[in-house]
């Protein structure tokens, strides 16, 4: 087991950044994963498709440590995300992994600068530092002139942007976005992930895209398609 | 099946012949013309002698009623409705001479700029159906240009041109009355062969999925343009539509086996 530090920049394309091998994982008396495997390769946009309760969702938290499998494994890099301690585990998705939520999950309190810096003043950051980035990753993802709203004063469209660069801030290795356009109209939506997929191949970044709609599924370089809490084996990649 | 199949198939041949005759008749081909009128003819007498029938009063229309438009010397709204999904080259040419005169090379140039994911136009088509618009009294030759290189005919809209643009342009499109799509008929078809339609399925999702991930790819370059992005749009709505369908019926495969194997 090692840090997270230790998942190497330049990677062996061949060996896989995150893979989960036979998830199962149960809600009380529901199954929402059962024997679920993917990988997710340095710099790749993968969609995970599938119906409502397909256990898409599900997948995500675990595959970013956010629940733990009842059976089955998570490797980031050599790292067992599925064993680690919870004070690692945390420390980890600080670090290494950006979240994006169907409705942003953004702090009502905060501006929309406050809200992206949040992250660089958890890992150490002094104020004026963080809001100078912040503010450089707003512009990125074209939020201009609205650094200093509240999220309820923003737009859908420009609220899941600002969200966008929230994740992406800190320089994680992976994204994992739920759904990011499911709250907004096709325009809007086509704006979100047109953002999300150039920033991240810009920077290299891994995204794991849950979504259920295939315009949108269309955006990544792969996509595996989840039924009934396992990957549906056949005809389903590029 | 098997006389249901060899129905499916007369249905689409006869479709063929209908836009054949058609064609023919818009390219004063008398012989071909003749051909595709007595083809429609042995193809509803052999779909009426089938022991099955496929939308009986639904499929039928189309051979009919291109064989009565070539009885009564069909109108051009009747060419034109009977054509359906084929785009209307004269209609665009048109479009793009109301800029101003133009030659058939600049034409067929801006054609392909303009509909990048339609199917290229050959310059033989080009130049034929100018002729056909200038015999129509809808354009008219206007000179003509070197421009340093060989000598070309240029070409310009009339007003009745124009005229016949606009009412073109504002003519409500029928939406598609029958359903006459590959897919739906390779899922029936499967069904009642006992082959593996949900495999077929899956396999063509990902065939569409890649379409769509190349289209996307496409109009969301840097530096596309308008007209780029918005016919990658309609290819991918459309395909996200057949996408949807294919889901749906996934889902119901099991139902409709059962309703199948009972019938």
């Amino acid at each position: 087991m090692t840090d997270s530090s230790e998942i190497p920049e330049s990677p062996d394309s061949t060996v896989p950044l995150l893979a989960a091998r036979g998830l199962a994982k149960a809600h009380g008396p529901t199954r929402a994963l059962h024997g679920a495997s993917v990988e997710l390769h340095h710099g790749e946009i993968l969609a995970v498709t599938g119906a409502s309760g397909s256990g898409k969702s599900t997948l995500l938290h675990c595959l970013a440590g956010i629940v733990r499998p009842d059976e089955g494994s998570v490797v980031y890099g050599d790292v067992r995300l599925d064993r680690l301690p919870e004070k690692r585990l945390s420390e980890l998705r600080r670090t290494d992994f950006g979240v994006v939520f169907q409705f942003g999950q953004l702090i009502p309190e905060l501006t929309a600068v406050d809200n992206v810096a949040l992250p660089l003043l958890l890992a150490g950051a002094s104020r004026g530092e963080a809001r100078a980035r912040a503010g450089e990753w707003l512009e990125r993802f074209g939020v201009l002139g609205q650094e200093e709203l509240r999220p309820g004063e923003m737009s859908g469209g420009q609220a899941q942007r600002v969200s966008l660069a929230r994740a992406l801030v800190t320089g994680p290795k992976v994204v994992f976005a739920d759904e990011p356009t499911g709250a907004l109209d096709s325009l809007a939506g086509e704006q979100v992930m047109s953002a999300l997929v150039h920033t991240a191949r810009e920077s290299g970044t891994a995204v794991l895209l849950i979504t259920h709609d295939a315009q949108v599924a269309a955006y990544a370089d792969r996509e595996v398609q989840l039924r009934d809490g396992a990957v549906v084996p056949l005809g389903v990649t590029a | 099946m098997a006389p249901w199949a060899e129905r499916l198939s007369r249905y689409g041949e006869a479709g063929e012949t209908a836009i054949t005759l058609l064609d023919a008749r818009a390219d004063d081909d008398a012989g071909a013309a003749r051909a595709a009128y007595r083809k429609p003819g042995r193809l509803r007498a052999a779909l009426g002698a089938g022991r099955v029938r496929v939308g009986e009063g639904v499929l039928d229309p189309s051979p009919k009623r291109a064989r009565t438009a070539h009885e009564s010397h069909y109108s051009l709204a009747t060419y034109i409705e009977c054509r359906v999904i084929r785009m209307s080259t004269r209609h665009i040419l048109l479009g793009l001479l109301a800029g101003g005169p133009s030659h058939g090379y600049d034409l067929k140039r801006r054609h392909d700029e303009r509909f990048p994911q339609a199917r290229p136009l050959a310059y033989g088509q080009v130049y034929t159906t100018l002729q056909r618009l200038v015999r129509d009294g809808l354009a008219e030759v206007d000179g003509t240009d070197s421009d340093g290189g060989p000598e070309r005919t240029m070409y310009r809209s009339t007003d009745e041109g124009s005229r016949e643009l606009a009412e073109w342009a504002a003519e409500i499109a029928p939406p598609a009355p029958f359903v006459t799509n590959e897919i739906f008929a390779k899922v029936v078809v499967s069904i009642l062969a006992g082959g593996d339609p949900a495999g077929y399925l899956r396999e063509q999702r990902a065939a569409h999925m890649r379409r769509m991930r190349e289209l996307t790819a496409v109009k969301t370059a840097v530096g596309s343009d308008l007209a780029t992005v918005l016919s990658a749009d309609y290819a991918l709505n459309h395909l996200d539509a057949d996408l949807r369908w294919m889901t749906t019926t996934a889902a119901r495969l099991i139902t409709l086996t059962a309703e199948v194997d009972a019938s």
